[in-house]
């Protein structure tokens, strides 16, 4: 029987799922500002892909929280706490990287500019790394004592499967900017990314298979037949739509490339979250001290209020979240222009992408920071 | 706040017998340590208006509460800083009280003229037109900072509890070393602060620069129309 505590688990992974893709390519971009943004028109334009909508993917992550908060606050208290200092430097990170966004176009100086490009790659690249540590962390088991409570170390954190883990968040959210920056640009920016992605793609497929391979044979919850075949399903699913759309990119389909790894993420974390079940924070010290669903989570009553909440407010989020996307669907520019370069690599198939090079759009606009002569 | 958490009600009143009627204290100094007043200055009956809505209400007092708790919820010290809790709610209402003055004044300065020069209206000039400049800038600052007093009276005055009657904030605390919360507060404390500091002078910056002489842009509204790069 599927109680509401079921349910409630079921809702966070989804959360984090979407967290995952929409912050994903967010981080993904942001890691390859200084790679793929050569100077600082191109880096603009980066910026820019994302700019409308960083922010209410970031929110995935707190509606996450909060849901965890909520529904589960043995979980909540028991895994903020046990990951204290991590959480306090994504935080940090996140800080840093959401003021650059806004500061960096603040001042018209190359070194300002560089510092903050610095902060955005710093806090897209570590945030990355940790989610999938974090993650690791919570099916291989961290020291909990009988009181729940976290014993061991920041060090403790940092073993082989985390960091494996680590590796794919990092190379799957990477591919996942790669790819949105190859939906979202024109010209040149649009050709190197799709060709960065293809190389980006084989490192994703190569660590993400091993992390759900070493997931499903070791790290599923003993007991649990249904869930188990389940989170295997799923990781064979993540693992054949990221292959896919490796060689869609290759292909130079765009849309159908970010979808199908989109897919891939969001079935991935199906994995994790499947394989988990029903624990919701592992104890390596004794399986006596584990956290589960039954008792990590708050009362059926408190369940049953948030379910009437969530089910009220969440179509409506969806909807102006995508009206969002929808709205500033338009590719970016590179302002100086650089046209005369092939949008897409040359072993593009004669369909080419499902958008093509009619709805770009050009810049004008000064740039923010330049001062106002006229008028002084 | 006089009938679920009656110790926050006399702490911030300083009231440390029970009376009927309560005075209201303007103005009261305590002995150091914030165990009894030293020097007041009251208005009679005004406590028990605000506190029960009678002018003849009684109002509990910190000492007879903190004997009534101790006797309910076993020994110890159910009082909270009575300094603190006093004064962060006489900064709180006072601050609160200023800004709301500081906006009629403003309000009343406007009610025949403009700031700037124009054809129908009559300019501000000298004392008038510096006051509402300086209210413009206090506007913004003042509610943060009775925002900010408001709160530390509410957690402070709420203390030994977490949730009052239920749980105490000593049995609240998570089981972070005191290391790790300490370099949390440090850090966050630094990053904030040096925000701050670019904050205020890209505001300075962006205040000396003035107004820009073109006009904002609107949405664009057709397809054609080229999108603006914002960031």
């Amino acid at each position: 029987m599927l109680h509401l505590s079921d349910i409630w688990f079921i809702a966070i992974a989804v959360l984090w799922a979407g967290y995952f893709v929409l912050e994903g390519f967010d981080f993904g971009v942001g890691i390859l500002l200084p790679v793929l943004g050569r100077n600082n028109a191109e880096r603009r334009a980066m910026i820019n892909t994302i700019g409308p909508v960083w922010d209410g993917n970031e929110v995935w992550l707190l509606t996450a929280g909060g849901a965890t908060f909520a529904a589960f606050p043995g979980w909540y208290a028991a895994m903020f706490s046990a990951f204290y200092l991590p959480l306090l430097l994504v935080l940090v990170c996140l800080i840093f990287r959401g003021v650059a966004f806004e500061y960096r176009a603040k001042r018209d100086s190359d070194r300002w500019r560089a510092g903050w490009d610095a902060a955005i790659f710093g806090g897209s690249l570590l945030p990355a790394i940790l989610w999938g540590v974090a993650f690791g962390n919570v099916l291989h088991g961290i020291p909990l004592n009988a009181a729940h409570n976290y014993t061991g170390n920041f060090f403790s954190l940092l073993n082989p499967y985390s960091l494996l883990g680590g590796v794919t968040t990092l190379s799957l959210f990477t591919l996942n900017g790669a790819l949105f920056l190859a939906l979202k640009t024109t010209d040149d920016l649009r050709r190197r990314a799709n060709a960065l992605a293809w190389k980006i793609g084989l490192v994703a497929i190569v660590a993400g298979a091993a992390f759900l391979a070493w997931t499903g044979a070791s790290y599923r919850s003993p007991g649990h037949v249904a869930t188990g075949v389940a989170s295997v399903l799923f990781a064979v699913v993540a693992a054949g739509t990221l292959i896919g759309g490796v060689l869609a990119s290759r292909l130079g389909r765009e849309g159908w490339a970010f979808t199908a790894v989109a897919v891939a993420i969001v079935t991935a974390t199906g994995s994790l979250f499947t394989a988990l079940f029903p624990d919701v924070l592992r104890s390596s010290t004794s399986p006596a001290f584990t956290l589960t669903v039954g008792n990590a989570s708050s009362t059926a009553k408190t369940l049953a209020l948030m379910t009437v909440v969530a089910c009220i407010f969440l179509p409506f989020v969806l909807l102006y979240q995508g009206w969002t996307y929808w709205v500033f669907r338009k590719r970016v520019t590179v302002p100086g222009g650089t046209a005369g370069s092939p949008a897409v690599p040359p072993a593009v198939s004669p369909g080419g992408t499902g958008t093509g090079s009619s709805d770009s759009v050009s810049l004008i606009g000064p740039d923010p920071a330049e001062p106002e002569t006229a008028g002084r | 706040m006089t009938l679920y958490q009656p110790m926050k009600m006399a702490a911030a009143e300083a009231l440390y017998h029970t009376a009927q009627p309560a005075s209201f204290s303007l103005f009261t100094i305590g002995s150091l340590n914030g165990s009894k007043e030293v020097f007041s200055v009251r208005l009679p009956r005004l406590l028990s208006f605000l506190a029960t809505g009678s002018f003849g209400g009684k109002v509990q007092g910190i000492d007879n509460i903190q004997a009534l708790y101790a006797q309910t919820y076993g020994p110890g010290s159910y009082t909270p800083i009575i300094p603190v809790t006093y004064w962060s709610f006489r900064l709180m209402i006072g601050i609160g009280m200023l800004s709301a003055l500081v906006a009629i004044v403003a309000l009343w300065l406007l009610r025949r003229s403009r700031l700037q020069g124009n054809p129908t209206g009559i300019s501000l000039t000298g004392w008038k037109r510096r006051a509402l400049l300086w209210s413009a800038l206090a506007l913004p600052l003042l509610p943060l900072i009775g925002i900010s007093f408001g709160w530390i009276f509410t957690e402070m005055g709420r203390q030994p509890w977490l949730v009052f009657g239920q749980m105490k904030t000593a049995a609240g605390v998570s089981a972070n070393s005191a290391g790790e919360v300490l370099a949390s507060m440090l850090i966050l404390t630094l990053l904030y602060g040096g925000l701050a500091v670019i904050e205020v002078g890209l505001l300075l910056k962006y205040a000396r620069k003035g107004l820009d002489d073109e006009p904002p842009p609107g949405a664009p509204s057709d397809e054609d129309k080229p999108l603006e790069l914002v960031y």
